[in-house]
């Protein structure tokens, strides 16, 4: 039996508001993600999607639960490592984000954003510089676009650069939120095309967060339905596309608009 | 056949920029009789928003109408003075735009917004004026409408912000209404709520419907007809059903294979269409689809197509005689 990679517990967010109120994002949330999997996470907007992704990679501190990373005997726990331990442990878990404009520092080359986390982890400017050009190789950007900065590129073509940077420490698990949102049909089936190759050739597990049926049935192996910050149904994705079995994933999946007009 | 409610010809518009002109609308042309639903699909910079400003006249200061032909109910749009232009926009002609929140004005309870819309156009007094508001609140099902009606914007959903603002589209019964992206900021369970309140309304009203959208699903759900923009211009136009079933354009053929679909397994291959959009800036040569397209040759690098009839009757904008469409595992 395949042991999980990464292992959530009973995970917890609470967001606390003006007047003392809380907002519970993430209510008890647990799931397992098996090597090599691509796991899809599906849900409204406000669901907790977000929240999740960054309570997984310590952005957010969780308020309870446990992120056990079973990478390494003995497994160790997100949630509780500090400071040093933590940034190292980080490495193996890396991030892709929504917004191709937001997420990439706009006075940064394209080569110097993706050599950053290797700089950050002590390798050397030429070296990390050296690196960062292979990564966007990897990616199927050219060596001159090295040079360049975010403005110059399209959006299809800076989500290629952040999936470089998040490959630069060599994650086991990479969590992509919404990666393929803000991008166009023509241009978001280039960069799922490159996440399965990737994925492919680096043996990469991968959480993959959308509000879009289609591109999630596509992209998953198993897929979560989460709404108001609870899992409400996970299974294959076959069979959760098959046969939903919650009432909420179905009102999901009949919503979604139809790919061919009604008959005549 | 009737006159069309809205006869378009050979539209062109941009905008001056820092780069230069950007021809967005680059020779559009398009009839929509009255009670058609049309939807315009394209992807961002095709020009699909600058045509639905053009069309209401609603083009920013550096913007403008260069060339061709807007006639609605058969008055010409094009050089028509500001005052008499105003007079059929909300009236006879409305817009839903995709962001409720910035189109509605947060400062004001939204049932005073969609009075204010009916008493200026419709002449109606105060009462009269929120009787229609409440009247139509309920027919785009906002519950319990005359308490809505004294909320603030940010007080509603995002569902329930656009059905106001479709609210106040409807609210002096207009010919036309273009709706531009109406659900792109909505979930798909909304969305889906939304789409089929629109298709509604425009039959009930048999109202000329302009959806335009990124969206293929949200065409075949709603439309009658359909346009896929361009680089600024239609490179096909057909009946959803006939353009669903049997693409002849080799950008609507690349659209199609490169969307996922919900029901189709993992093993059909997404093909990506390689390449960006244009830009629309600077001289033109050829087809804009040449340099992303599997068909292009020499000729088309050389040639710009006219959108035309080819063999089999059908509208697009393409030398080669594409064979019959086949989707591969469909199943």
């Amino acid at each position: 039996m395949v042991e999980p990679i990464l292992a959530v517990r009973d995970l917890v967010v609470d967001y606390r508001t003006r007047g003392a109120r809380t907002v519970r994002a993430v209510d008890g949330v647990s799931f397992d993600l098996f090597p090599g999997e691509t796991l899809g996470l599906v849900g409204e907007s406000g669901c907790g999607k977000s929240t999740l992704a960054r309570a997984l990679t310590q952005l957010i501190r969780p308020d309870a639960g446990r992120v056990l990373l079973r990478t390494t005997v003995p497994e160790r726990d997100l949630c509780t490592l500090r400071g040093e331990a933590l940034r190292a442990t980080r490495r193996e878990l890396q991030l892709v984000f929504q917004d191709p404009y937001a997420s990439l520092d706009p006075r940064l080359t394209a080569g110097a954003i993706v050599a950053e986390p290797l700089r950050c982890f002590g390798t050397a400017r030429s070296l990390a510089l050296a690196r960062a050009a292979e990564l966007l190789a990897m990616v199927g950007l050219a060596p001159e676009h090295a040079g360049r900065y975010p403005h110059e590129f399209s959006g299809g073509q800076r989500q290629r650069i952040g999936l470089a940077r998040a490959l630069a420490l060599e994650p086991r698990i990479v969590i992509c939120d919404e990666p393929v949102s803000a991008l166009d049909v023509s241009v978001q089936a280039q960069v799922l095309n490159l996440l399965i190759d990737l994925q492919k050739r680096l043996g990469l597990t991968l959480l993959f967060i959308s509000h879009d049926l289609a591109v999630v049935r596509r992209m998953a192996d198993r897929v979560a339905v989460m709404q108001a910050g609870r899992i409400v149904e996970l299974a294959d994705s076959e069979r959760l596309y098959r046969d939903p079995q919650h009432a909420y994933t179905r009102t999901l999946l009949a919503a979604v608009p139809p790919h061919d007009p009604p008959a005549a | 056949m009737p006159d069309p409610l809205l006869s378009v010809r050979d539209l062109e518009a941009g905008f001056r920029t820092r780069a230069g002109w950007v021809r967005a609308v680059d020779g559009v042309s398009f009839d929509l009789a009255a009670g058609e639903a049309f939807g315009v699909v394209g992807e961002s910079g095709s020009g699909k928003s600058a045509l639905s400003l053009a069309l209401m006249g609603l083009m920013p200061g550096n913007g403008s109408i260069v060339g061709g032909s807007l006639r609605f109910a058969g008055q010409e749009l094009v050089g028509m003075p500001e005052r008499q232009r105003r007079a059929l926009r909300g009236r006879r002609m409305a817009l839903v735009f995709q962001d409720p929140m910035t189109s509605l004005n947060p400062y004001l309870r939204v049932g005073d917004q969609v009075d204010e819309a009916i008493r200026l156009h419709l002449g109606l007094d105060r009462r009269a004026a929120r009787r229609r508001t409440v009247g139509l609140f309920a027919a785009v099902g906002i519950p319990e409408p005359e308490v809505r009606a004294a909320r603030y914007p940010h007080q509603l959903s995002g569902g329930q912000r656009q059905r106001v603002m479709i609210a106040m589209a409807l609210s002096c019964d207009p010919d036309l209404l273009i709706a531009d992206e109406p659900t792109t900021a909505l979930d798909v369970t909304v969305q889906a709520q939304v789409l089929a309140l629109l298709r509604e309304q425009q039959r009930a009203r048999r109202m000329g419907l302009i959806l335009i959208t990124h969206n293929l699903g949200v065409v075949a759900a709603t439309c009658d007809r359909a346009a896929v923009m361009y680089a600024g211009r239609f490179v096909e136009i057909a009946g959803v059903r006939e353009l669903f079933a049997e693409p002849r354009h080799p950008y609507t053929r690349g659209l199609f294979a490169a969307l996922p679909r919900i029901d189709d397994d993992r093993s059909r291959p997404l093909v990506a269409i390689p390449g960006q959009p244009p830009r629309l800036v600077g001289a033109r040569v050829g087809c804009p689809f040449a340099p992303r397209c599997p068909h292009a040759g020499d000729d088309c690098r050389a040639v710009d197509p006219p959108l035309a009839a080819d063999a089999s009757g059908r509208l697009h904008r393409c030398l080669r005689n594409l064979p019959p469409w086949k989707e591969v595992a469909r199943g």
